[in-house]
């Protein structure tokens, strides 16, 4: 086991809501005065509610974490959004200070938070590399020393002196990667960033962190694409409402957080309906046709599920999708309802309309798959959406391929295909 | 050993001097992007500023001079002006710039660590550049009165504590900006308070008017002022004339590091945490 090069001892942060926000001094004020002058009036009633609006607009965005990261490995932080990823980041960038606990760092320490942060429109794309590289933690010599190798890797060599301004957003993303992927850092923090650019740029990213994993560095990355941490982290922790959910092997990591997302019951009674009342179309329910036990599924069986949508307002763009997805992110199936007609909520009055959807028999692999539904209207998207909002197994005790175990890891589908002699 | 620990303790003054040492290339590299942008974004880029001081300078010489007869030590008018102008004007951006750093940095601030200080810093130093830009104005024109007439002048060996001037402008400046970015950075209402305040702070020195003119009374309370001990001592070393003294100067020097102290124990604290309510 090699050494710690972080290490997270209670670690939380709390985050005033609404009171810092308002920002005004009267209202600083008012509370100064409520708070020393008045504060004999604590039994008061009206007070004691004032009181109390105050503290519950504290919220933790990280509550104790402890944590312990050692020299060369590849964490992947994963969780819903608000979960508190990025506060973390945050604090162990020095980008904010935490409310308690500790955070013990060996080494040099680069963010990556964004790509070409501080680059001025003004200054040439070589005076950008020397202010961003500079920002990201090298040092002007380093810079001096790797910048023929940045440019090279930016392939804007023909625009390198010429300002910014007159560059595509791609080509300063580029160039602000190809700053980035240069840095020195012993620990690199990188968030979100893939989000930026096209699947190319992606790709790039992600074959150039593994680099930067292989020569022994540390690397933190949060991302909400599953398939990236997966290829790119060994191990990864869950965060969920501020809590450290779970720490261990990647594939784990995912699925632990997988089933984090879905309600564990087949029975759609428990869909959340906050916020129908303003929605024009939403989901009243989904459930498997089948009443399973343990939401099992055999390969050779369709897989059929129910869902009913409720129409409000009658409207001729309505249309449902589904999407089945497996434990580690990857989409495996997509379907709507107008996939070979003209989808029934376009031309239904408001009211209830319910679905089954069969999904073929032979085609999902065993394994956990989680299934996201949402009504739709063109132009505008998904109006009533629910992520993973039910999952169910698929198992095979029954077919030749299953009993011998001859499902192959790695690919993401298991159609039935025949072989047949014709010599 | 560990290299950094971050924890909550904030202590009230926690100066990094071997951190701020690490990004020191960090520092040059903001002054020159404050200088980039200084020549790139404008047709006449620096000339802007000598045309300034040049202007208000005219205006001064017309309204106060011509108009409200008031007297000027003695010395042409043009110098007279010009010395305040161009000092005050060095107090005035280094303020201007330091005091909007929380804003106007956010962007950054919110991306990447860094001594925050940095920033600040960056600006005292490139403001430095148009104060040389608009001193060498002075300088011209200084020369062109001094050889054209005589005795009118009277520059002298004090003009070697000009480095000493500057230095204490800017500490005050430095100071008070990192007190108006903290505060106003909560409470952005007190901006408007803070941009009036400097504007008449200008009334409060001796920038229009001679300190040799006022009464008693009211040439006690300017001497409270530590910028006033400045523009004197400015004027005193080039055109020989204004009221100076060391007990002003280490007056003035005293008042800046105390207010550039507090101004960094508060910068300092607001610093952590900022970046979670702006």
């Amino acid at each position: 086991m090699s050494e710690n090069v972080i290490e997270i001892r209670g670690l939380s942060k709390k985050y005033m809501r609404g009171e810092i926000g308002t920002g005004t001094l009267s209202h600083d004020i008012h509370r100064f005065i409520n708070k020393y002058i008045f504060h004999k009036n604590e039994h008061d009633k009206i007070n004691n509610n004032k009181y109390e609006t105050i503290k519950n607009t504290e919220s933790w965005a990280l509550q104790d974490i402890s944590l312990d990261i050692s020299q060369g490995s590849k964490l992947g932080i994963i969780g819903r959004n608000g979960a508190g990823k990025s506060t973390l980041l945050k604090l162990i960038s020095r980008i904010t200070s935490p409310t308690t606990g500790e955070i013990r760092v060996r080494g040099k320490v680069a963010t990556l938070l964004e790509i070409g942060t501080g680059m001025h429109p003004e200054m040439t794309g070589r005076e950008n590399i020397y202010l961003n590289g500079v920002l990201l933690g090298m040092s002007k010599k380093q810079v001096s020393d790797r910048l023929d190798e940045i440019i090279d890797y930016s392939g804007v060599e023909k625009y390198i002196d010429t300002p910014v301004k007159r560059y595509s957003s791609g080509m300063k993303t580029r160039l602000g990667f190809a700053v980035a992927a240069h840095m020195s850092s012993d620990i690199l923090i990188v968030d979100e960033v893939l989000a930026v650019g096209d699947l190319e740029f992606q790709k790039k990213c992600i074959g150039k962190m593994n680099d930067v994993a292989r020569e022994g560095r540390t690397v933190l990355f949060v991302s909400h694409n599953l398939g990236a941490v997966r290829q790119l982290c060994s191990e990864a922790i869950v965060i969920d409402e501020g809590k450290l959910q779970y720490q261990g092997v990647v594939d784990d990591a995912i699925e632990r957080y997988m089933s984090g997302l879905v309600n564990n019951t087949t029975d759609s009674s428990l869909l959340n309906h906050t916020g129908n009342d303003e929605k024009p179309i939403y989901i009243s329910s989904v459930s498997m046709e089948q009443n399973l036990d343990r939401q099992e599924v055999e390969y050779d069986s369709q897989i059929r599920i129910k869902l009913g949508v409720t129409i409000r307002e009658a409207n001729t763009d309505y249309y449902a999708i589904a999407l089945v997805h497996d434990a580690y992110g990857n989409n495996i199936i997509f379907t709507s309802d107008e996939d070979w007609e003209e989808s029934t909520l376009s031309i239904t009055e408001a009211g209830d309309v319910e679905y089954l959807i069969t999904l073929p028999a032979k085609l999902l692999k065993p394994g956990q798959y989680y299934l996201t539904v949402a009504a739709c209207e063109k132009n505008i998207g998904k109006i009533d959406r629910h992520d993973a909002v039910l999952s169910f197994m698929v198992i095979d005790t029954k077919t030749r391929r299953g009993e011998r175990q001859l499902y192959r890891k790695g690919c993401l589908v298991a159609p039935e295909c025949t072989w047949q002699t014709i010599n | 050993m560990w290299d950094t620990v971050i924890t909550s303790n904030k202590k009230w003054f926690n100066p990094e001097l071997k951190e701020l040492l690490q990004f020191r290339d960090l520092l040059m590299i903001f002054v020159k992007r404050d200088v980039i942008t200084i020549y790139k974004q404008t047709i006449f880029g620096p000339l802007w500023y000598l045309a300034q001081p040049l202007l208000v300078m005219l205006i001064y010489i017309l309204v106060f001079t011509n108009i409200a007869n008031i007297p000027t030590d003695e010395v042409p008018p043009a110098l007279f002006y010009l010395s305040g102008i161009i000092v005050w004007n060095y107090f005035n951006e280094c303020l201007m710039q330091t005091s909007d750093t929380f804003y106007e940095n956010t962007s950054i601030y919110s991306k990447v660590y860094f001594p925050r200080i940095i920033i600040p810093l960056s600006k005292i130093i490139s403001s430095l550049l148009k104060f040389a830009i608009q001193f060498s104005l002075f300088l011209i024109i200084f020369i062109y009165i001094y050889s054209s007439s005589d005795n009118v002048l009277a520059p002298n060996s004090s003009m070697q504590l000009l480095p000493l001037y500057l230095m204490i402008t800017a500490m005050l400046a430095l100071g008070a900006g990192l007190l108006i970015t903290s505060i106003t950075v909560k409470y952005r209402d007190l901006k408007f308070v803070f941009t009036f305040m400097t504007q008449l702070f200008m009334y409060a020195s001796p920038v229009i008017y001679p300190i040799s003119m006022l009464n008693e009374q009211y040439r006690q309370i300017m001497f409270f002022n530590p910028l006033s001990h400045i523009l004197e001592g400015f004027k005193y070393a080039f055109l020989g004339v204004g009221e100076i003294n060391s007990a002003g100067i280490a007056y003035s020097l005293f008042i800046s590091s105390l207010i550039l102290f507090a101004g960094l124990i508060v910068f300092n604290k607001r610093q952590q945490t900022y970046i979670d309510y702006i």
